[in-house]
């Protein structure tokens, strides 16, 4: 099956049939024009499937951005929930945002969601440029009809129909250096619109409309061309999806600019607080191709994307790693084998670049036996050219582990991470790095952080927004991924809840991998929402007995999920989780005959579960206390051996039902649990795929002694 | 022992034959011929030679074109009983001994002194190098014989004895042992049934008695051994003469030599196998003996154990012609003209200016010149306009207001490569297929030397969406499919048939086949997510592990270039490959390029088909294919220099229209080969010319047929035309052939007559202008035939016109026969 016909189906699947919820909250599915103007403000008209109406605050992702509705024409009738189901409610599938971007905001991609009424937005996506905004307009669809724009600028269109192609003429002086930065199809994969995206390619023609140059993919699917114009003339810009294929909300953003243009920066790795100097790589670049840069002391780690201090105009972003790690980088020798490694000392962060083809870089460390180290290779996701390829060698140069892709158990990176690598024996030992294609070249550059294996944990949250109505609860669940050998339980807590919501926090027990947080908007909550942060606690022993316990913390990544062709579901992250308080959705709310269930083993106990519909609301409803997808599980805080019976319970309300009951049994092996926090969800499907849950006040499960 | 009545019965049949062939004698003088060898030493029981007699040339030199008196010289042995002739000129080792061989012509003789060495009462006959030699040269092991899928009569052989140990087996093991009879070898199955003592459905084989039933019995009385590991192999395969030259009615005995690894050199003429490439002017016997009756140029095959090599014959259609008027434009004519006198074939005049234009056009871009361009090129008086409109329309003037044909050229000649690759969203996705068919255009369109064109695609790897020759390792799969993929298309070499067995044709074996594919053996494929989660993109890679085994002995293949020794390992192999294949030194390389070029732009190539470039297909004209193969390589695979050195010759530019005396010529390109439009190039011709447009699936209005990227049209026209579906890499799979289907289509079919009545057409433009009855119908020749009509022809449009009920009528029906005549469809 095509994908386009593929992406069809799926759309036709998405759409809200009889007998599914008659509320959804709002997918946002295109920002028009796709650019916001560094240092001025730019009206955007943001479309989105299901229904915009009263949208009333906008988030936006980092920093140096912000947004606001422009008022509709249609608003909400107060700041009062409102009880009409959606199709009672005006349509308004488009509004107008206004987009500032502060002088010092970072140019590059953004996020952003738009709280409504009906519940905050999926994501949106917007990009901030330094130059000035055309958006195409009329038949530029040939050569002859290409719209005339003056160079710098950003210019911005959208692929519309299928085989629609977009022409721009300008004229250029000879000799002159420009750089063609599309951005399209990096800004679709953020969005949660289930289909096919675009995939740009750009070319540059002479008058005759001979091809003087082209380019298609350069960061994944965007292109990046760089050009010197010969002699001065008037020259065409042509964009369209390579396919041919194409949809009103495929927008694109061309940085039509001579200013520098930095791909990547060497070292790549900045320590905050102190002055690093930057060897700059790309396009147009000043004669002193280097920055120095300091970030401030206070940054927190990760990948992160700067501004340099220029000679001259301001360029583009410039990606970094930001690293507190001790420092090294790569020599200038020869250093292509284990006998050659250039010697480091663990821990530390290394700096590198496989330089050209072929290139392999070994660095040696020393170490004792049972010394456990994480290596992780930080490069396509900093926007290197390098596929890394990472081993860890004997001194002799024998391969002891290699890694490729870094698989986190939600998604692969082409970057490479070896974890909890222990020393076999006292001795010296070398990481070697080189491209999975055996490439090289300026823009090859990598990271690597090498890491005393500690006890720690990762959290990641599945799901990117929590959304209430006044006297309904919503479940969060967050999965635990521990490493560094601990094996403890994490307790969750949660900060930044809109007023009148309330959560009580769960813990992942240390026979589990998640646990759930519960909210419960008050029955006056007022509308509203906010960014929540997910943080997850715990204690390790220390390896020597002697000295106290270590306290452990992790912020949970918010993930969004997203179905496939075929209904599997997967995640991308994203940097917002948002809860909003919205009117009154198709349940009222979800209450149970107890909050406590108390089981010894081989035992059950069963809750009674009543459902308050909405007036009109007639759908099915499912209760469960496990989040679940066509048989696959993803979140479960039920403690080890404890499940719903299936046969004693009744989950499936349809019609008019507002009873319905679920029977807990334990294992009659079930080791013994005191107050686990469970979610007992009430699930309205919004499509074939999608659904909302709806969540009781906090069930305590306990599984006592035999 | 002696083996069972091998010397007697052998001893009978030589004295008759050596009386048979005892031809008087006469003095040994300083005879006008040359006997080869000088001197020969036979070794082993059964081992034979062949004696060639040359006549010498009145200077006492021979050329190719002395005559051959081998048939007619007389032979006596001075013994017998060491040496004996079996027929003329042909030998048999009787007994250790000297002896020398008499041979007469002309009432002179020439003394041939013989050594015989080796021969003994109890043989040791070698399973590989005898009696598979002797079976292969009676056909048991042709395919059509005991080598079939499934043997014949339940007796199964390999094909060309390609598996000596299961050949053994068949014969001595197989159905409880039932062929042979050792006790009594002569009533074994295995010589009963190819002497037709018992029925046998291939008929008679062998002759009781004959050298080989000797062989063959002396084999099975010692015991029927199997393959040993000592017994020789053939390296190389000699013939003589290589060349003659003569007459109808020329005949030639020939000499086949074979080096082998032991470093010893044997006559193997009694085991080789004759063909004649074209029997229209050669037949050859069994014996190697062959005789003229045609005229032309064509070579005997020649092939024993897996080798192959040839004899070349000429005869002229006339001698020493005159190429009236031919000038040398490069060294392309110079060649050409050395053939041409050679064959005794006049070449065509210079076609006329109208014809060269259109000719250039559509051989270089595709594309009809429109009728300004073809108007400003007929009034062009500067005489080297047909250069520069090469130059231009190559994009070779500098000059960018001139060189304005970039996209169709390469437009059309992605078409080509797109065909070959085999770029194709069924088997590589809609991205994938889009990234192969950029790559190809921009690497053309850069005219990137044709060298590192290949090295990109034999050492492709990343994204199959970024990197667009990392396709060719989805279309092609598995290491088995991209070796054959890569040696058919850049070598030219079909290994195919090596996978099961050893080539018929050729000199490639299964080690060579899974030697080749070892170079592939460790690519491997990765999913990614980097073009999101809907993006389905995979990364081509390199594996750290993975071989080839050989499917017979299951040995591990160290990757091996054709012809050549393993290779180090590397940590890509397909680096190593890479350079190889594309090494100046290598000549597979740059003759097959050539070749495909020639015959793009001459019709046919200098070897056919175009992908089957093997010793035993030679060139039509050898010295013209080395000479082009090495300017490409001097020039760093620089291909629109080799395109413009063929178009710039004047053997491009001869006229289509034959003589009298080369009009049976399709070999040499004594006149210009005339080629129907393929598909695509034909479909925007008839666009051109009618001045409307065709819209093709996922490609806006206007596009081109030549901008298609994709294999797969619903396009009835296209389909009808022949456009491949590009599921195969030989050059057959798109279709040149005119048939009934396309002529019904364009005189009948609605694409054509659509157009002609396009209210925005050319036509209906043309008609909203009335212009004069002259230039409209000028305009339309322009545009169609890109020239003006003749007077005669403006006379009888005049007529036609005056019959017509309405201008409108009239003029739709000169486009509709414009569009339907031969030098519309044709390139000419």
């Amino acid at each position: 099956m095509s994908v386009k016909r593929t992406a069809l189906l799926l759309f036709v699947a998405l759409l809200p049939g009889s007998g599914l919820a008659q509320s959804s909250y709002p997918m946002l599915m295109s920002t028009k024009p796709l650019a916001v103007q560094i240092g001025a403000a730019t009206e955007c008209e943001v479309s989105a499937r299901y229904n915009l109406f009263g949208a009333y605050q906008v988030f936006v992702s980092g920093s140096g951005v912000t947004g606001e509705v422009v008022p509709p024409e249609v608003k909400p009738d107060a700041a009062k929930p409102d009880e009409k189901p959606m199709d009672k409610k005006p349509e308004v599938p488009k509004i107008k945002i206004r987009f500032t971007a502060a002088a010092e905001a970072v140019p590059g991609m953004r996020t952003f969601r738009v709280a409504t009424p009906q519940g905050v937005s999926t994501i949106g996506t917007l990009v901030a440029v330094r130059d000035p905004i055309v958006y195409e307009e009329g038949n530029n669809d040939v050569q002859s009809g290409a719209q005339a724009v003056t160079l710098p600028a950003t210019i911005c269109g959208a692929f519309e129909k299928a085989e629609d192609v977009d022409y721009f003429k300008f004229t250029a002086a000879e000799n002159s250096d420009w750089t063609f930065h599309v951005w399209s199809s990096r800004c679709q994969n953020k969005i949660h619109d289930l289909q096919t995206h675009s995939d740009p390619i750009i070319t540059l023609r002479n008058a005759s409309g001979t091809v003087l140059a082209a380019s298609d993919n350069y960061f994944f699917a965007d292109p990046l061309l760089a050009y010197r114009f010969p002699s001065a003339g008037e020259y065409f810009l042509e964009i369209r999806d390579v396919r041919y294929q194409g949809s009103g909300d495929w927008q694109y953003v061309i940085e039509a600019s001579n200013r520098p243009f930095v791909t990547n920066v060497f070292p790549p790795r900045v320590t905050p607080g102190a002055a690093t100097r930057l060897e700059l790589v790309g396009f147009n670049l000043p004669a002193d191709s280097t920055a120095l840069v300091t970030l401030p002391p206070d940054v927190p780690e990760g990948l992160d994307w700067i501004n340099l201090p220029l000679a001259g105009p301001a360029g583009s972003a410039a990606p970094v790693v930001v690293s507190r790690l001790a420092d090294s980088i790569e020599s200038g020798g020869e250093h292509n084998t284990a006998a050659t490694a250039q010697p480091i000392s663990a821990p530390t962060g290394v700096s590198g670049r496989i330089a050209q083809d072929g290139e392999i870089d070994c660095y040696q460390f020393e170490c004792k036996k049972g010394d456990r180290f994480a290596f992780e290779i930080v490069a396509r996701r900093n926007q290197s050219m390098l596929d890394p390829v990472l081993r860890i060698l004997n001194e002799q140069g024998g391969a002891l582990v290699e890694n490729d892709d870094l698989n986190t158990g939600r998604f692969i990176h082409a970057d490479s991470l070896i974890e909890d690598w222990t020393a076999p024996a006292d001795g010296k030992y070398v990481i070697e790095v080189r491209d999975l294609h055996l490439r090289g070249g300026p823009q090859f550059v990598y990271f690597v952080g090498v890491t005393k294996s500690e006890p720690r944990f990762v959290l990641d949250i599945d799901s990117d927004k929590t959304l209430l109505a006044p006297g309904t609860g919503g479940a969060i669940f967050v999965r635990a991924y521990r490493k560094g050998g601990f094996a403890g339980e994490i307790q969750l807590g949660v900060e930044g809840l809109p007023a009148g919501v309330t959560a009580v926090g769960g813990r992942i027990l240390e026979s589990g991998r998640d646990g759930c947080i519960i909210l419960q908007a008050a029955p006056d909550a007022p509308r509203g929402a906010a960014n929540i942060k997910i943080t997850g606690t715990a204690v390790a022993a220390a390896a020597d007995p002697a000295q106290p316990p270590r306290q452990l913390a992790s912020v949970a990544e918010p993930l969004q999920e997203i179905y496939m062709p075929g209904g599997g579901r997967h995640h991308y992250p994203v940097e917002m989780h948002t809860v909003s308080v919205g009117d009154v959705m198709d349940l009222k709310s979800v209450k149970l005959s107890t909050n406590t269930v108390s089981l010894k083993p081989g035992g059950s106990q069963k809750i009674d579960v009543t459902i308050e519909r909405r007036e009109g609301f007639k759908g099915n409803v499912t209760l469960d206390v496990i989040y679940q997808h066509l048989g696959s599980i993803y979140g479960d805080s039920l403690p080890a051996g404890v499940k719903i019976d299936e046969k004693q319970s009744q989950t499936l309300l349809s019609g008019e039902q507002s009873q319905g009951f679920i029977t807990l049994t334990a294992a009659a092996d079930a080791k013994p649990v005191e107050n686990q926090q469970i979610a007992v969800m009430a699930n309205v499907s919004i499509n074939f795929v999608m659904k909302y849950s709806y969540a009781a006040e906090p069930v305590k499960v306990t599984v006592t002694a035999p | 022992m002696q083996p069972h009545g091998s010397r007697p019965t052998l001893l009978r049949v030589i004295a008759v034959l050596s009386a048979w062939v005892s031809i008087g004698l006469a003095h040994a003088t300083a005879a006008p011929f040359r006997v080869e060898p000088a001197t020969l030493a036979l070794e082993g029981n059964f081992a034979r030679a062949q004696l060639v007699v040359t006549a010498l040339n009145p200077d006492g030199t021979i050329s190719e074109r002395s005559a051959d008196l081998t048939a007619q010289a007389s032979y006596n042995s001075t013994n017998p009983q060491v040496v004996a002739v079996l027929r003329p000129g042909f030998l048999l080792a009787v007994a250790d001994g000297d002896a020398a061989i008499q041979v007469s012509a002309g009432g002179e003789t020439i003394e041939v002194p013989v050594k015989v060495t080796g021969v003994t009462a109890q043989p040791q006959i070698g399973f590989t190098s005898q009696v598979l030699a002797a079976l292969n040269k009676a056909g048991c092991s042709a395919g059509s014989c005991h080598a079939s899928q499934y043997g014949k009569g339940g007796f199964k052989l390999s094909v060309f004895s390609f598996a000596p140990s299961e050949d053994h087996a068949a014969i001595t093991r197989d159905r409880q042992a039932r062929r042979v009879d050792m006790l009594d070898p002569a009533k074994s199955l295995f010589l009963l049934k190819p002497t037709l003592a018992v029925p046998h459905g291939g008929g008679q084989r062998l002759t009781v008695g004959s050298v080989d039933y000797e062989l063959l019995k002396t084999w099975l009385a010692s015991g029927a051994p199997g393959p040993g590991a000592d017994e020789p192999q053939v390296k190389s395969l000699r013939v003589y003469p290589p060349r003659r030259v003569g007459q109808t009615g020329m005949s030639q005995q020939l000499r086949v030599l074979a080096d082998y690894n032991d470093g010893k050199t044997r006559d193997v003429t009694c085991w080789s196998r004759f063909d004649s490439l074209d029997d229209s002017i050669v037949k050859v016997t069994p014996e190697g003996f062959f005789s003229a009756g045609g005229k032309g140029q064509t070579h005997v095959m020649v092939r024993f154990a897996g080798q192959a090599a040839l004899s070349t014959v000429v005869v002229p259609f006339a001698e020493n012609i005159e190429l009236a008027g031919w000038t040398e434009n490069n060294f392309i004519d110079a060649l050409a003209a050395r053939k041409l006198r050679e064959l005794g074939i006049p070449p065509s005049p210079l076609c006329d200016d109208a014809t060269f234009l259109r000719r250039a056009f559509l051989d270089a871009i595709g594309t009809l010149p429109t009728p300004d361009e073809a108007k400003a090129f007929l009034d062009s008086t500067d005489p080297d306009k047909r250069t520069k409109l090469v130059d231009r329309l190559l994009g070779l003037t500098g000059d960018p207001a001139q060189d304005i044909y970039g996209n169709q050229y390469a437009a059309y000649w992605t078409l080509k490569w797109a065909d070959l690759l085999r770029c194709n969203s069924a088997s590589i996705g809609e991205q994938g297929m889009w990234a192969l068919h950029n790559w190809i255009g921009e690497s053309l369109r850069q005219n990137k030397p044709f060298d590192q064109f290949v090295r990109e695609i034999i050492t492709a790897k990343g994204s199959v969406y970024s990197s667009g020759p990392a396709n060719f390792f989805r279309v092609a799969n598995n290491p088995q499919d991209r070796a054959e993929m890569a040696s058919q298309l850049f070598l030219g070499v079909r290994l195919a048939c090596a996978k099961c067995h050893h080539h018929p044709f050729e000199k490639y074996g299964q080690d060579d086949y899974y030697g080749f594919a070892a170079f592939f053996a460790r690519v491997g494929v990765k999913g990614s997510q980097e073009f999101g989660l809907f993006g389905g993109e995979q990364v081509v890679l390199v594996s750290s592990g993975g071989e080839i085994g050989h499917p017979r002995t299951g040995q591990i293949m160290k990757p091996t270039p054709l012809e050549g020794q393993p290779v180090a390992e590397a940590p890509d192999r397909r680096q190593p490959l890479a350079q190889w294949l594309t090494s100046p030194d290598n000549p597979f390389f740059s003759r097959n390029i050539v070749n495909r070029y020639v015959a793009y732009l001459l019709g046919r190539g200098l070897v056919e088909p175009i992908d089957d470039m093997r010793a035993t297909n030679p060139p039509s004209n050898s010295e013209l294919l080395d000479a082009l193969a090495a300017e490409f390589s001097k020039s760093c695979f620089n291909v629109k220099r080799l395109l413009r050195t063929i178009m710039t010759s004047r053997l491009y530019q001869l006229d289509s229209q034959p003589l009298a005396a080369n009009a049976n010529d399709r070999r040499f390109y004594s006149h210009y080969s005339v080629k129907r439009l393929s598909a695509e190039p034909l479909l925007d011709a008839i666009n051109a010319a009618t001045g409307t447009t065709t819209k093709f699936k996922n490609m806006p209005l206007g596009s081109r047929a030549i901008d298609l990227p994709d294999g797969d049209y619903p396009d009835y026209f296209l389909k009808t035309f022949g456009k491949p579906r590009r599921v195969s890499i030989c050059e057959c799979e798109r279709s040149s052939e005119a048939n009934l289907a396309q002529a019904l289509h364009t005189l009948n079919g609605d694409t054509v007559s659509q157009k002609i009545a396009d209210a925005n057409g050319r036509l209906q433009k043309l008609l909203q202008q009335n212009k004069p009855f002259e230039e409209n119908v000028t305009e339309l020749y322009l545009a169609t035939f890109s020239r003006r009509p003749t007077a005669d022809e403006l006379t009888t449009c005049k007529s036609f016109l005056d019959q017509s009920p309405d201008p409108k009528t009239f003029y739709e029906d000169l486009l509709w026969t414009l569009v339907n005549s031969k030098p519309f469809l044709y390139v000419r």
